[in-house]
């Protein structure tokens, strides 16, 4: 069954497209990195298929509807530099709010809520550390916490965003368990991706994106010394070759 | 009756003061739960801005309807939401960057409300009340007003509490589960503005930023629990207010003046004294930390030489080890002997049977520490023994039997040194 499809997908900032015309066929219980260098869109297809951000031409459709009615089968795990790690909140409060999307409008957690906040926090390690302010814990343990909300909110499919950067190795092997046993469970998981170094152990399938889909298959067929290059090689793409003349 | 409780009861018998008393309360807690929310999402300067952007509609409001308290409250909201409004309009639709943005529509909306005070004569407004506030000349109706205006807030607050939390946390994830990051921030620009309203009267809108940030600045610097950081940020916009009402009694201050200068001085005290990051407190913590460095420094070196020097010997030889001055190990050694840690034999010294445990833990402690390190790549060899000298004086032994544990109980350090057994 198909998860998630991209139909002819642009989406511009500024009038400049930052990915332009994605076609894609996701189906479900895989874990697919998404690739390509620095500005190439990679976080921008991310965001636009969570609905972030408006688009200019396309179609996306998870579970064949429209994202709003899907809102709850989604989580989406963002890069970790963008919080204010001063906040007034503990692990645990952090990861009760995965709980929020099966909350009623005016609702508060309940009995089944903190359990369940509970056991995704054994899963993950960090129950000695359910009242810790989040400053105060390694790189590691708050990638692990920001997975743990995730968890919490049992989705069928997740959205991460550079897990694996500054993280240690015992974090590196939670996450990369985790990622394995989601997918057993029919989960489907989409991971933006920095290092080219394990990618073939960690992705069954790779997005391949530099503006435009360079290449979406099996890891083992697409993560060729010709894709990769065409993918990371020559700063300018034709796509920016032409935007200059435009602009 | 005694002198104080003279000073504090001898007011209350007036029914201004009561009236001054309840408004000071009630715009304590509005303002300090507000503004635990305006400082944490960074929006002290919107919150400043909204307080001088009311004045236009406290103006119209008194031209349409007089001196009534509903009319100046309908009009300060809507004067403050068409701000709002204004501002990200100006913001979305140029290059303009927000703060500009919030700088030139505020200042604009003031000098229409200062404009239209001077021009419109048959209009009596006090105007230095309003910008300067006079908590002595609060009305009944100004009282139920703020009182209306505590409950909403209180009450939105705990039924969005979990809305109001992820939109500060975490936007972007608020917005993958469907929750309006736009309407939650409307509806805090609209109890802000309400909030504005009921401390108009007592504070003015000039100083009313400081109820909105000062009290939440302070709890923040106390709790790290958002939950407690609201509770206290009402209690001292409470107390400041009720306080600066007293002072401003007792030696005729300007009342929204010594209201704000009692937040402030409680801000400076958290700053200077609060147990987890007061400045002076890390001060003495640090003091604290570098001695128990000496002491651990001057028994690990005691352990380690033979034992045979005397007192003076022994001295010069630590002191020459660590770069410091016979002074300060000599203190040390007199720590350590108070503490029963060495004892003077002959004068010699020489570590007690505790001493001797305490060491061997120490070194235990330096010794994993550099394994774990190096096994973990945290750093190259090269750096590896500094690293563990500064670390070894600050881990628990919890954390130590967990290193050891998570090595497999390794019987040397990469160096090729014996780890001592627990």
């Amino acid at each position: 069954m198909n998860v998630i499809t991209v139909k002819n997908l642009t989406i511009s900032y500024n009038k400049k497209p930052a990915i332009k015309g994605i076609n894609l066929n996701i189906e479900s219980g895989n874990v697919i990195g998404i690739i390509g260098p620095n500005g190439a869109g990679k976080s921008t297809l991310l965001k636009g298929m969570l609905g972030l951000l408006p688009f200019d031409t396309g179609e996306i459709k998870i579970f064949g509807n429209d994202i709003n009615k899907s809102r709850k089968r989604i989580s989406y795990i963002p890069q970790r530099e963008q919080f204010d790690w001063d906040f007034p909140i503990n692990v645990e409060d952090v990861v009760t709010m995965g709980r929020f999307a099966h909350l009623p409008i005016i609702g508060f957690p309940k009995a089944i809520d903190k359990t369940i906040v509970e056991q995704v926090l054994k899963k993950v390690e960090m129950d000695k550390y359910a009242k810790r302010q989040i400053r105060q814990l390694s790189g590691g343990q708050q990638q692990r916490v920001f997975l743990a909300r995730a968890l919490a909110q049992e989705s069928d499919v997740y959205f991460l965003d550079e897990p694996f950067v500054g993280v240690d190795a015992k974090t590196e092997r939670t996450i990369f368990a985790l990622m394995k046993e989601l997918k057993d469970n029919g989960k489907t998981l989409l991971v933006v991706h920095h290092d080219l170094g394990m990618v073939k152990n960690y992705f069954d399938k790779l997005i391949m994106i530099n503006q435009t889909l360079i290449a979406f298959g099996d890891s083992e067929k697409v993560f060729t010394p010709e894709l990769v290059n065409k993918t990371y090689g020559g700063r300018l793409t034709l796509l920016q070759k032409t935007e200059e003349f435009i602009v | 009756m005694d002198l104080l409780t003279k000073y504090l009861l001898e007011p209350v018998q007036y029914e201004f003061i009561q009236r001054a008393l309840i408004a000071s309360i009630t715009i304590g807690i509005s303002c300090g739960l507000i503004g635990t929310y305006i400082m944490l999402r960074r929006m002290s300067l919107i919150g400043d801005a909204l307080a001088h952007a009311v004045l236009p509609g406290v103006v119209v409001s008194f031209i349409v309807a007089g001196k009534s308290e509903v009319a100046l409250f309908i009009g300060a909201v809507i004067s403050g939401i068409l701000t709002v409004l204004l501002i990200g309009f100006v913001n979305r639709n140029s290059k303009i960057k927000e703060d500009t943005s919030i700088g030139i529509i505020f200042t604009g909306a003031f000098a229409l409300g200062i404009l239209l005070v001077s021009q419109l004569k048959q209009v009596h407004i006090d105007l230095s009340s309003y910008l300067f506030g006079d908590v002595l000349g609060v009305s009944t109706g100004d009282i139920t007003l703020s009182l209306i205006i505590m409950v909403t807030i209180i009450l939105c607050i705990i039924l969005f509490y979990k809305q109001l939390l992820l939109t500060s946390f975490d936007p972007t994830m608020a917005m993958t589960i469907g929750i309006s990051t736009t309407l939650v921030h409307y509806m805090l620009m609209t109890l802000l503005s309400m909030s504005i309203v009921a401390g108009l009267q007592s504070v003015g809108v000039i100083l009313i930023i400081a109820m909105l940030i000062t009290p939440p600045a302070t709890a923040y610097l106390l709790s790290n629990s958002l939950k407690k950081i609201l509770v206290l940020s009402s209690l001292f916009g409470m107390l400041s207010a009720v306080a600066g009402l007293y002072l401003s009694y007792h030696f005729n201050f300007a009342s929204g003046a010594s209201i704000v200068l009692v937040a402030v001085t409680m801000f400076m005290l958290a700053f200077l004294f609060s147990p987890k990051e007061g400045v002076v407190t890390k001060l003495i913590r640090r003091r604290g930390a570098s001695r128990l460095v000496l002491i651990e420094d001057v028994i690990k070196l005691s352990y380690r030489f033979s034992g045979d020097e005397n007192k003076t010997e022994l001295t010069d030889k630590i002191a020459n080890e660590l770069g410091i001055s016979n002074g300060k190990v000599e203190s040390a050694i007199r720590t350590l002997i108070g503490k029963g840690l060495m004892n003077r034999v002959d004068g010699k010294c020489i570590l007690t049977d505790d001493g001797k445990k305490y060491a061997t833990r120490l070194i235990r402690t330096h010794r994993l520490w550099e394994t774990y390190i190096t096994k973990e790549k945290v750093t190259d060899m090269e750096h590896v023994h500094p690293e563990a000298e500064k670390i070894e004086h600050v881990l628990s032994e919890d954390i130590v039997d967990e290193i050891d544990e998570e090595l497999g109980f390794p019987e040397k350090d990469p160096h090729g040194s014996a780890i001592p057994k627990k």
